[in-house]
């Protein structure tokens, strides 16, 4: 028996070789982007765990000031922690708040300068990656993060100059290195090495007072456990960064997108069940005499269960892997920038569990639907299969579907309109197939115009709206008279003087329990463009504005009070509002430079963000700036224009695309199999038409108009939908990163171009799809 | 007086291929059927009569020869050629009625009247007109599957007719009805005749072959013999002839 299944199976792909390819490839694509979400998902941790545990990266930092802090007693501390592997010894490192100077520009970065000593090589080791594979650093040269080097394109052997006092201090740049706690490039501050004993380069010894001590944890999901001890029998004044944070940084691009594709495979796998049933459904219907004859020769119903089930498992043993191959190369594309950045060249990535996972859930699915579909097979009464060569016709639908015969369009239209009433049922799922394919296109298009138009919308990501950013270099121009200066220029529309500034949030009982960085803003906070989701920037020395981030994980909301250490002070500020950022996961604050200045008298700004008068050449304006202020400033290119943002907009649109893709080919299956399944069950209705006159061609239409309506349907729905509920769908993705309210830039005419390229592809698929009609023989109508 | 044909063909053959074998279903047929006349196809199974039957309605192209409609060649047209040509001139009736089962039996009617040159009401009107012609007029807005076989017959004879073909082809159209309603349909085929519609019917029945003026006896793809009916025969008599007439053809 099971011989002559297989030969029933061979048969039905021998004699439905294009539908069972078209439901293949639907599994085949289900299967790529279910398993390039998990896999995404699953592996993107595997490269960073891997060099982090290579590294011996440390899980706990403590920053602190030697003076108030007894480092001691805090390694003394922790080595008897069981969950504690190694503690390190106390590096000394100095925040470098000015932008560093290559090649004339600015990098607006706060840069932590830390000496990398001989008790790295036990613990928090960073990897050459580029430059000379030398154990430390040597005098007068300086490693960089990787993450900071390739997004201003620095290049070992190159000199950059690093504030120091009134000046500069030239570095040279011998390595740039993989350092796993800021390999992310989007937590600033960043890091950068230089050998033991040269920071006195940078300050005068008696202000090397910064102490940085890394614990490493056993086992990661420990940390937590062992910091709540920490806090609640040390009385720790200083800040942390803990493996949560700089972890899920490296990650947050990538969990975006895994994230995405992992919902859209979802509604993959839906369309991928609907194909298959639809298929079998079709396929019953029209072997229905067939099966009645196979179970007349000894077939019993679950024989004929079988068949399908085994089509099915044939069908999905060969096109899983596909899809799974297709999945592999996603992975490795997108990850490709990402596993470089922190030094791997080969692709190691484990991806077995999530292909399993992903193999699992398709194959399961198949089974599953031809299980089910099948048994209406199963059911088939072989008497009256034979005799009647048809299912029994149901009861008579006492309402006719409705046939608009007053309408003067053209008659294959309103045909259409009547096919598409008579099975509503098949009506309603194609419907909801176009209606996804729609929604996911117009989700992707503008999803990936949001992320292109960065620059446009700066606000909204948590940047001031400033198209030049620059800084003047302390000794050689004040702050008073470049302002004095800058602002008798007739192209500038406003100036904003800024500085980046780092504080502790100290918990109720008044222990520090997180260190996060943000900027102070020297005047009308709301002329920089920047924006709040909730209250109004601070304008006040006793006010703060917070992010996302922090109000959530410190239930802080307007109107609340924060106290922290700033500036070497206790300070407790006024909430008036919260904003949204994505640079550092949604943790930030904004200052007025008013409260700086109460702590600070002589705190003077050297930042300045500019926004140029309307109709002003941006990039002309940048040189004419430069020329004028001499070697007395520095112009930095704008966050649009960084390697990390173009790296995670192409990313991005790299796998917005990979879904419009999926949807597009979904939607051409799904109308191919529609109009297939169309055509074999109103064959005989069509050989009517023929002889009463209609042309080949005039019965084509009737089907192209059928899938016309729903197109047309489904983007009247679907557009609105899509342009509506995309937003919405991206914030929930992206919350965790920091942007609640996910900075949406709606492409109109991006989404109008949609219409005929959608429907161009609908129509095609559906005329190529009808060219079988032309076989429909009105023979079929006569008795012989 | 010979009346002009409305159906003419010369050495038609239709051959159909399987495989490396070939049947000839038609062979070499010439037959001239008359305008206004009421013709019957009968013969035995693979005789070759629904061959026959769409060779002359131009749903197939003949292998070989010719066939003219009136005036108008048939042969070596293409598909959509063919197509406008049956829409325009050519009525089908057959034996299962074949109405599309998801439109009401009206709107059965208008779909064919649409495809024609008449304007959408013309073709509303014309539908109604046939409709109460042919005693169906309540039952329009019902589906095929909600009325008798021998209504659906005469909304298939209906719709056969809303283009005002030259000609009416009905294959078997008796073939699934009840004598009461085999007769009502018989009466609507004679009364369009009488009104001058030319008719070709195919059938195996006696009684309903005796409705025709003049019988084609098919036999092996070839009009073997035809015997024409005197109009004042009477309708046995009819019978009677043409038992014995095809008796000696061995039908």
């Amino acid at each position: 028996m099971t011989k002559s299944i297989f030969l029933v199976v061979k048969a039905n792909f021998r004699q439905r070789k294009i539908q069972q390819l078209l439901v293949g490839i639907s599994i085949a694509l289900s299967a790529l982007l279910f398993a390039s979400g998990i896999g995404i998902l699953e592996s993107i941790g595997q490269p960073f765990d891997k060099v982090f545990n290579k590294l011996k990266g440390s899980h706990i930092f403590l920053y602190f000031d030697e003076r108030t802090e007894d480092y001691k007693k805090i390694s003394s501390w922790f080595r008897q922690q069981p969950e504690v592997e190694r503690v390190s010894e106390p590096s000394a490192y100095i925040m470098i708040n000015g932008p560093l100077i290559f090649k004339g520009e600015k990098i607006d970065v706060m840069v932590q300068l830390t000496e990398y000593t001989k008790d790295h090589l036990q613990q928090d080791q960073v990897f050459v990656l580029n430059g000379a594979k030398k154990q430390y650093p040597g005098y007068g040269e300086i490693w960089l993060p990787n993450s900071l080097a390739s997004n201003h394109n620095i290049h070992p052997g190159d000199t950059i100059g690093i504030p120091v006092g009134t000046g500069l201090q030239q570095m040279i740049v011998s390595a740039t290195v993989v350092d796993p706690h800021y390999s992310s490039g989007v937590i600033n501050p960043t890091r950068a090495w230089i050998t033991e004993g040269s920071l006195p380069l940078f300050k005068p010894v008696l202000e090397l007072n910064n102490d940085m001590l890394g614990i490493r944890i056993k086992d990661p999901s420990l940390i937590g456990a062992v910091w709540q001890r920490f806090n609640d029998q040390y009385h720790y004044t200083g800040s942390n960064l803990q493996y949560d944070l700089f972890r899920s940084s490296f990650l947050a691009t990538y969990t975006v997108i895994g994230s995405v594709l992992l919902i859209f495979s979802v509604v993959g796998i839906l369309v991928a069940m609907f194909l298959i049933s639809t298929t079998i459904s079709s396929n019953i219907s029209s072997d229905y005499k067939l099966i009645g004859v196979m179970k007349a020769q000894g077939f019993t119903p679950a024989n004929v269960i079988f068949i399908f089930v085994l089509q099915y498992f044939l069908l999905s043993l060969i096109f899983i892997p596909i899809g799974l191959l297709g999945s592999f190369l996603v992975i490795k594309v997108l990850f490709a920038s990402l596993i470089k950045s922190i030094g791997i060249t080969d692709l190691d990535f484990n991806l077995f569990a999530p292909f399993i996972s992903a193999s699992i859930v398709v194959l399961s699915v198949a089974l599953f639907v031809s299980w089910y579909c099948g048994r209406k097979a199963a059911k088939i009464k072989p008497a009256k299969a034979i005799r009647d060569g048809g299912a029994e016709k149901k009861e008579v639908n006492k309402k006719p579907p409705y046939f608009p015969a007053k309408l003067s369009w053209p008659l294959p239209a309103l045909l259409g309109i009547h096919f598409l009433l008579i099975n509503r049922r098949r009506t309603w799922i194609s419907f909801a197939g176009l209606l996804f394919a729609v929604f996911i296109l117009v989700f992707s298009m503008n999803i990936s115009n949001s992320f292109t138009k960065l620059k446009y919308n700066k606000a909204a990501w948590g940047f001031d709206n400033g198209n030049i950013q620059l800084s003047i270099l302390k000794g050689r121009l004040l702050h008073e008279q470049f302002m004095e200066s800058i602002l008798q220029e007739k192209g500038i529309r406003s100036v904003m003087p800024y500085s980046f500034h780092g504080m502790t949030i100290l918990s109720e009982k008044g222990k520090p329990v997180q260190e996060i960085y943000g900027k102070s803003f020297d005047g009308n906070i709301d002329s920089a463009g920047l924006i709040n989701l909730v209250g109004r920037h601070p304008n006040a020395a006793h006010e703060i504005s917070i992010c996302i981030g922090t109000s959530e994980k410190y239930h802080k909301r307007p109107g609340d009070s924060i106290t922290v250490f700033i500036e070497g002070q206790q300070e407790t500020f006024f909430i008036t509002g919260i904003y949204q950022d994505v640079s550092n996961l949604g943790q930030g604050f904004r200052l007025h430079a008013s409260a700086i200045k109460n702590i600070n008298p002589i705190y003077k700004p050297a930042s300045y963000s500019l926004r140029v008068q309307p109709g002003i050449d941006v990039e002309e304006y940048k040189k004419y700036i430069n020329h004028l202020f001499g070697g007395t400033i520095n112009i930095e290119s704008g966050i649009e224009d960084t390697i990390a943002v173009t790296s995670v907009v192409g990313s991005m649109r790299a796998s917005l695309l990979l879904l419009a893709i999926f949807f597009v080919v979904v939607m051409v299956i799904n109308i191919w199999n529609d109009m297939a399944m169309n055509i074999r069950e109103y064959r005989k209705s069509f050989g009517i038409f023929k002889t009463l006159g209609f042309t080949s061609r005039q019965l084509r239409a009737v089907l192209v108009w059928k899938t016309l309506w729903l197109l047309i349907a489904a983007l009247l729905i679907g557009l609105p939908i899509g342009v509506w509920l995309s937003p919405a769908l991206m914030s929930m993705v992206t919350k965790n990163l920091g942007l609640v309210k996910f900075p949406y830039i709606t492409d109109f005419p991006g989404t109008v171009l949609l219409i005929p390229i959608i429907l161009f592809f609908g129509v095609m698929s559906a005329w190529f799809a009808t060219r079988r009609t032309m076989l429909v023989n009105p023979r079929i109508l006569i008795i012989e | 007086m010979i009346p002009p044909t409305i159906i003419r063909t010369e050495n038609l053959r239709k051959v159909f291929k399987t495989g490396q074998s070939a049947t000839g279903v038609i062979n070499n047929l010439h037959c001239s059927i008359y305008k206004g006349e009421f013709t019957i196809i009968m013969g035995s199974s693979g005789s070759g009569k629904s061959t026959l039957l769409y060779l002359i309605s131009g749903l197939e192209n003949p292998t070989d020869g010719k066939i003219w409609l009136d005036t108008i060649p048939l042969h070596g047209r293409d598909e959509k050629n063919l197509a406008l040509l049956r829409r325009d001139h050519v009525g089908f009736v057959f034996q299962d009625y074949n109405l599309v089962q998801s439109l009401t039996l009206e709107e059965n009617i208008l779909i064919a009247g649409y495809l024609g040159k008449k304007s959408r009401s013309q073709v509303r009107e014309k539908a109604k007109e046939l409709m109460e012609t042919l005693g169906i007029g309540s039952l329009g807005k019902r589906l095929p599957s909600q009325v008798s076989g021998g209504e659906q017959q005469r909304f298939a004879i209906a719709r056969a007719l809303i283009n005002n073909p030259h000609l009416l082809m009905a294959d078997e159209p008796t073939g699934n009805l009840n004598s009461a309603s085999s007769e009502k349909v018989l009466d609507c085929l004679a009364e369009l005749n009488k009104a001058g519609q030319s008719i070709i019917m195919v059938t195996h029945d006696l009684k309903s072959a005796c409705r025709g003026d003049r019988v084609l006896f098919l036999k092996d793809g070839e009009v073997m013999d035809s015997i024409a009916f005197d109009k004042s025969v009477t309708m046995e008599e009819r019978e009677k002839i043409l038992f014995s007439w095809l008796k000696e053809r061995e039908w």
